[in-house]
C-alpha cells in the first residue's frame, strides 16, 4: 500500500472533488527519505495525523456539496437508486477502483435517515467524509492479483493509479479508468500508451518537475538561514523568501524546459547556456530583466558566463551552503549522492567537530582543508569536498564570485574513488562536462526516477528482480540515446511495473 | 480564531442517556466522585543543542545556588526546579544518539516513553494519548540517510511521530474535532448533537470497517501500518464519541482568548514556506504552541505533552537575537577573538553572542510555561495549580553542544511539587553515583538520563516502585530496572534525592 503524499492528496482532491485550490494545509508534511516524499516504508496515517486528514476532509466535503454537487451526483431522485448510482461512480473514482458489493452495502447505510436526518445532500457528504479517510483513498494499493508462486501481478486499476501518480501526481483520469475498466490496461502497449498521453499533459510537466525538485533537494532552499551581514541583499526577509522562491521556478522550469522543449536529453541538463528568470531573480543574479514580471522566461547567459545547468542552479547552490558561506562538503556530498549514486559513510558517532584554534588559510576552501584534508575526516571528507571545490565560483548565496576573502578562487577539484584514477577538472563547466559524460551519473538519473516511482530503494529491498529492473532501465536510457521522456516512459514499461512478490513487499 | 463554545454541547449532553454513563465515568476517572487526588501529568520541554555547561549548570549544589547567565531566566523559580548536573545518554554521544536516545533510553528501538505512557492511560484515556507540539521542529530535523537523527517521539525506529508544527491545526484538533458545535441546549439543540454523533460514528465505523477488511488481505509488515492507521481512527472514534471528556471550567469552554494576535497560516506550496516555519513566526508559534499545551492539560484533553523547540538541526535564528540559525551557532561558540575555523573572528563572536542570547531566549520561554501553568487551576484538585501536578522535564539531546556531545545535559525538573518531587534544589551526579563511564564521556563518571525517565514513568502510575519496567520494541516487550539503560551498578532511581 502506497499513501498518497501531501501534494498526491490535494491534487487528488482538487480533481476528486472538482475543487479549486483545496485547503490541506493542517495536513502534516510527510517523512521525505532522501527527499523523496514518495517513500512508501516511512509514510504512516497514526494518532499524529488522522484527525487532520478528518477535518480536512470534512470541509472539503462541505465545500464540494456546495460547489460540485452536480457533477458528484449524476442523477436527481433523491432515492436508493441515486444513492446507489453515486456510491459507485464516486466510490470507484475515489477508490480509483470499483466499489465492491460489500463496500456499495456500508456507505449507503449514509443515507439511512438515522445517519443522514433524512437529507439526501447530508448523505453524499458523509459518503464524502468517509471515503477521504478510508485506506482506499488514503492509500493506494499494490497488492495485485495472486498468480501463485508468491507473484502478484497489478490489477488494471492499481496499473491506472500507478501511472497516473507516477506522472501526474494525482488519481486517474476518464480515460485511464476507461482503459482499466476495459482492461487493455494488462497489456504493455496499452501501458505504454498511456504513459505517453500522461507525460504529453502539462499535468505530466508539473509531475516531473516534482520528481525534479525531490532529485535535487530544491526545498533546502527554503530552510537556508542566510547571515545578512554576508549577504546583504537577503537582509530583509520577504526578499530573501522572494529570490528562493523564484529559484525554485527557475529550477522547475529548467527541468521540464530541456526534458519537454528542447533537446530532451540528459547532456543538456549540463551543457544548457541558458537559464530561466523572472525580474526578481535576473536582478538578483545581474542579468537584463526579462521585463516578464513573475513569470519565467527562458534567457541567454551569453559566453563565458559561469552559469548554465543544473549545478549552478540558483536553488541547488543556495540550498548547499552555509549561512555565511559556500560549503563544497554538502554540494559535494549532493552531487555524490544524488548525482552518482555514491553513499558518503556518516562522521563517526561522537566526533568532535569544535573548531579548533589556529586554523589556517584564509579562504573557504583553504580552511575546509586544513579542517578536515587530513586525518581521520579525510577519509570521507575527500570522497565530497574536491567535488564541492568546483563550485566554488559561487558564494553561499548562489552568487557568482572571482575572490573569496581577498584570494582568487581556486575552482580545480577531482572526482576521488570512483573510477581507477581521480577524475580531475576546474570550474563547474567543467564539472558539469564530468558528470554529463558519466555512465554511472546517467545510470543514478534512472535509478533516482525508478526510485521515486516505485517508493523505495531498489538497492535496499536485496531484490534480485528490482536489481535487474533498474538495470534494464539505465540500460534503456543508454539505448534511447539519453532521451529524458523516453527514460520515463521505460520506467512504466518495466516488469517490476506492475509484477510484485510477497517477499517483496515484505521488505518494502 | 473562530471562538468555539463548548458549554452548550456539555450541557446538552449531560441531560442525554447516552452522554451520562460516559460523563460518570469521566468524573470517576478523574476522582471527582471521591476525594480529589492529584492526576499526574507530564510535559517533556525539549531545546535544542545543548548548552555551554558552565554557563547553564548552577556550580553549588544543594538548596542555594545561583544560576548562571543560560539558565537565569529560572532563577525566580528555583524553588520550584531541581537542576541537575553530571547526566550524559549512552551509549552514544552526538546530535543522533541523543535524538535515539532522548525518549527511549538506551535501548533506541523502543517505543518512547511519551507514546508508552499514553499507551498506559489508554485503560483511563485522556482524548489523546499524547500530544507532540513542535516549534519549527519539522524544518529543523536533521540527520542523514547514513546518520539519520529520528524524531524524538516514535512507536519505533521505523515509525516516527511527528510533532504539529502548525498551531491553528493543533489547536482546532485538540479542541475543535474539526466539526461546528452544535450550541443550545433546547430539544432541537440535543436532537442536532445527537445527529452529529451518530454521523461521526457511522463515519469512523466505516472506515474501520475498510481497515479491517483490507488489514485481512496484508503480509504482516503492511499489517502494522494498517494497525496504527486503525489504533487512531478508534482513538478518534472515543474523542468524538464523548465531547464530555472537556473540562467544563471556564476557560475550557471559552477558549477566544487563544490566539490574541490572530497569527494565521495561508496555504502555501511547500510547507516549508508556511509563517509557523518562519523565522519571524517562531516567537508567536512558541506562545501558542505553550497555550496548547497549558490549556489540554488544564482541560483534560491529554495527559502527556512532548513540546520541541526545533530539532538537532535548528535551522532559524530567533528574531532579533542574532542572524545564524540555532544548530549553525551552537556550534561555533569559543572564546572572543579566537581566530579559528571556518569563521571569521568577527563571525565566530557574532554566532557565540547569537547562541547565547538564544539560549537565554529558550530558558525565558521555560519561565513563561512554569508562570502559566502556576497561574492555571487544576480542575481536579480544588485549591491546586496545573504546575503543582504536573512534571516538566527540561531536556536537550546533547549536553556539551559546541562539541556535539551528550554530556551534561540540561536536565531540569520543574514543577509537580503534589507529586513527592523534592523541589528546590541543585544537584550534581558527576563521578557521585555508580554510573556509566568512558572514553567517550571524558572519563568522567556521569549518571544516564534513564533514571530519570525511570522517575517519571513511576510518577505517572506507569508502574509500582520495585516492579519491573516493561519497555516494547518491534521484536517483543524487554524489561529491567531503568526506562533504558540498566547502568553497571544497581541503582535506584528512587533514591537519587529527587523525588
Amino acid at each position: 500500500m502506497r499513501q498518497l503524499t501531501v501534494t498526491e492528496y490535494r491534487s487528488t482532491a482538487s480533481d476528486l472533488l472538482y475543487l479549486s485550490s483545496p485547503n490541506t494545509t493542517d495536513i502534516p508534511p510527510g517523512n521525505p527519505v532522501r527527499g523523496y516524499t514518495t517513500n512508501a516504508a516511512s509514510a504512516f496515517i497514526d494518532m499524529s495525523n488522522v484527525d487532520k486528514y478528518q477535518s480536512v476532509g470534512n470541509a472539503l466535503a462541505d465545500r464540494a456539496v456546495k460547489e460540485s454537487y452536480a457533477k458528484l451526483v449524476t442523477c436527481q431522485t433523491q432515492d436508493t437508486a441515486c444513492a446507489t448510482t453515486f456510491v459507485q461512480q464516486f466510490g470507484q473514482r475515489a477508490f480509483r477502483r470499483p466499489v465492491a458489493a460489500d463496500e456499495q452495502t456500508r456507505y449507503l447505510g449514509l443515507f439511512d435517515p438515522a445517519v443522514s436526518g433524512g437529507d439526501f445532500k447530508t448523505g453524499v457528504s458523509l459518503v464524502i467524509q468517509t471515503m477521504l479517510i478510508s485506506p482506499h483513498f488514503l492509500m493506494r494499493s499494490e497488492l495485485g492479483s495472486d498468480v501463485g508462486n508468491g507473484k502478484f501481478v497489478l490489477t488494471p486499476f492499481e496499473i491506472a493509479s500507478g501511472l497516473s501518480y507516477a506522472y501526474w501526481g494525482t488519481m486517474p483520469d476518464d480515460a485511464l479508468f476507461a482503459s482499466a475498466q476495459s482492461g487493455a490496461l494488462s497489456n504493455k502497449t496499452e501501458i505504454e500508451a498511456q504513459a505517453r498521453r500522461l507525460l504529453a499533459d502539462p499535468r505530466g510537466r508539473a509531475g516531473i518537475a516534482t520528481f525534479a525538485g525531490e532529485w535535487l533537494e530544491a526545498s533546502r532552499a527554503y530552510v537556508a538561514t542566510k547571515d545578512p551581514a554576508t549577504f546583504p541583499a537577503l537582509k530583509d526577509a520577504d526578499t530573501a523568501a522572494g529570490i528562493v522562491a523564484a529559484m525554485r521556478g527557475e529550477e522547475d522550469a529548467f527541468f521540464t524546459g530541456v526534458a519537454f522543449d528542447s533537446t530532451k536529453k540528459w547532456n543538456e541538463l549540463f551543457s544548457a547556456d541558458y537559464t530561466y528568470v523572472n525580474d526578481t531573480l535576473a536582478s538578483y543574479y545581474g542579468l537584463p530583466l526579462p521585463g516578464s514580471g513573475e513569470s519565467f522566461t527562458k534567457v541567454p547567459l551569453g559566453a563565458g558566463s559561469p552559469r548554465g545547468g543544473l549545478l549552478t542552479l540558483g536553488s541547488f547552490l543556495f540550498g548547499h551552503a552555509r549561512a555565511d558561506q559556500s560549503s563544497p562538503t554538502q554540494r559535494g556530498h549532493m552531487i555524490r549522492a544524488n548525482m552518482f549514486c555514491a553513499d558518503v559513510p556518516p562522521p563517526p558517532p561522537g566526533v568532535d567537530v569544535t573548531i579548533k584554534p589556529g586554523t589556517a588559510g584564509s579562504t573557504g576552501r583553504e580552511q575546509i582543508q586544513a579542517l578536515t584534508g587530513s586525518g581521520t575526516c579525510a577519509g570521507c571528507h575527500n570522497l565530497m569536498n574536491p567535488i564541492g571545490f568546483g563550485l566554488e565560483g559561487f558564494d553561499g548565496a548562489a552568487q557568482w564570485r572571482t575572490m573569496d576573502h581577498g584570494e582568487m578562487i581556486d575552482a580545480s577539484g577531482a572526482i576521488n574513488d570512483l573510477t581507477p584514477t581521480p577524475i580531475t577538472f576546474n570550474g563547474s563547466k567543467e564539472l558539469s562536462n564530468v558528470i554529463a559524460s558519466s555512465k554511472d551519473a546517467q545510470a543514478c538519473l534512472a535509478a533516482n526516477f525508478y526510485r521515486y516511482v516505485r517508493g523505495f530503494d531498489p538497492v535496499q529491498t536485496g531484490s534480485p528482480d528490482e536489481a535487474n529492473a533498474v538495470q534494464k532501465l539505465e540500460q534503456a536510457f543508454v539505448t534511447n540515446n539519453l532521451d529524458l521522456p523516453e527514460l520515463f516512459v521505460q520506467v512504466a514499461l518495466q516488469d517490476s511495473f506492475t509484477a510484485r512478490r510477497s517477499v517483496e513487499t515484505l521488505n518494502r | 480564531m473562530k471562538k468555539l463554545q463548548r458549554r452548550g454541547i456539555l450541557r446538552g449532553l449531560a441531560a442525554t442517556a447516552l452522554a451520562a454513563p460516559l460523563m460518570q465515568a469521566f468524573r470517576m476517572h478523574l476522582g471527582r466522585a471521591a476525594a480529589p487526588v492529584a492526576v499526574p501529568k507530564v510535559v517533556f520541554f525539549y531545546t535544542p543543542c545543548g548548552v555551554e555547561p558552565p554557563m547553564w549548570h548552577p556550580t553549588q549544589t544543594g538548596k542555594t545556588f545561583t544560576l548562571p547567565r543560560l539558565s537565569a531566566p529560572l532563577q525566580p523559580f528555583a524553588s520550584d526546579c531541581i537542576f541537575m548536573d553530571g547526566i550524559s545518554m549512552v551509549p552514544l554521544n552526538d546530535h543522533q544518539g541523543g535524538s535515539q536516545q532522548m525518549l527511549a533510553g538506551d535501548e533506541k528501538d523502543v517505543t518512547t516513553l511519551d507514546v508508552a505512557l499514553g499507551d498506559f492511560l489508554k485503560s483511563a484515556p485522556p482524548p489523546f494519548k499524547s500530544l507532540e507540539l513542535g516549534v519549527q521542529s519539522l524544518i529543523s530535523k536533521g540527520g542523514s540517510v547514513a546518520a539519520p537523527h529520528p524524531h524524538f517521539t516514535r512507536i519505533s525506529l521505523s515509525h516516527e511521530i511527528f510533532a504539529e508544527d502548525n498551531p491553528l491545526a493543533a489547536f482546532s484538533s485538540v479542541f475543535g474535532n474539526g466539526t461546528p458545535a452544535v450550541t443550545g441546549n433546547s430539544a432541537d439543540a440535543i436532537k442536532a448533537q445527537m445527529l452529529l454523533s451518530a454521523q461521526r460514528k457511522s463515519v469512523l465505523d466505516i472506515a474501520t470497517a475498510d481497515l479491517n477488511a483490507l488489514s485481512s488481505r496484508l503480509p504482516n509488515s503492511e499489517k502494522n501500518k494498517i494497525a496504527s492507521y486503525t489504533d487512531a481512527v478508534r482513538q478518534l472514534e472515543l474523542r468524538l464519541a464523548d465531547p464530555a471528556s472537556t473540562s467544563n471550567s471556564a476557560m475550557c469552554t471559552d477558549l477566544s482568548a487563544f490566539n490574541p494576535t490572530h497569527f494565521t497560516v495561508p496555504q502555501v506550496g511547500d510547507f516549508r514556506q508556511s509563517t509557523y516555519e518562519q523565522t519571524a513566526g517562531q516567537a508567536t508559534v512558541a506562545d501558542l504552541q505553550m497555550d496548547i499545551a497549558r490549556l489540554a492539560l488544564a482541560c483534560g484533553r491529554t495527559r502527556v505533552v512532548t513540546l520541541l523547540y526545533g530539532h538537532t538541526n535548528a535551522h532559524n535564528p530567533i528574531e532579533g537575537l542574532g542572524t545564524f540559525g540555532a544548530h549553525d551557532s551552537s556550534h561555533f561558540f569559543a572564546p572572543p577573538n579566537m581566530n579559528a575555523g571556518q569563521a571569521t573572528p568577527a563571525q565566530m563572536d557574532a554566532k557565540l553572542t547569537a547562541w547565547r542570547n538564544y539560549r537565554e531566549w529558550y530558558a525565558q520561554r521555560v519561565a513563561q510555561f512554569i508562570t502559566a501553568m502556576k497561574s492555571t487551576p487544576d480542575p481536579d484538585v480544588p485549591g491546586t495549580t496545573l504546575f503543582d501536578n504536573t512534571i516538566i522535564l527540561h531536556t536537550s539531546e546533547l549536553g556539551d553542544g559546541a562539541p556535539h556531545k551528550t554530556d551534561r545535559i540540561p536536565y531540569v525538573f520543574i514543577g509537580g511539587a503534589n507529586l513527592g518531587f523534592k523541589l528546590g534544589q541543585a544537584i550534581n551526579f558527576t563521578n557521585a553515583v555508580p554510573a556509566y563511564s568512558g572514553g567517550a564521556h571524558s572519563g568522567l563518571r556521569y549518571m544516564s538520563h534513564s533514571p530519570l525517565l525511570t522517575i517519571v514513568a513511576q510518577k505517572m502510575g506507569m508502574f509500582n516502585p520495585g516492579d519491573p519496567i516493561v519497555r516494547t520494541t518491534p521484536s517483543g516487550p524487554v524489561s529491567g530496572p531503568f526506562w533504558g539503560f540498566n547502568g553497571p551498578q544497581a541503582l535506584d532511581p528512587m533514591s537519587l534525592g529527587i523525588v
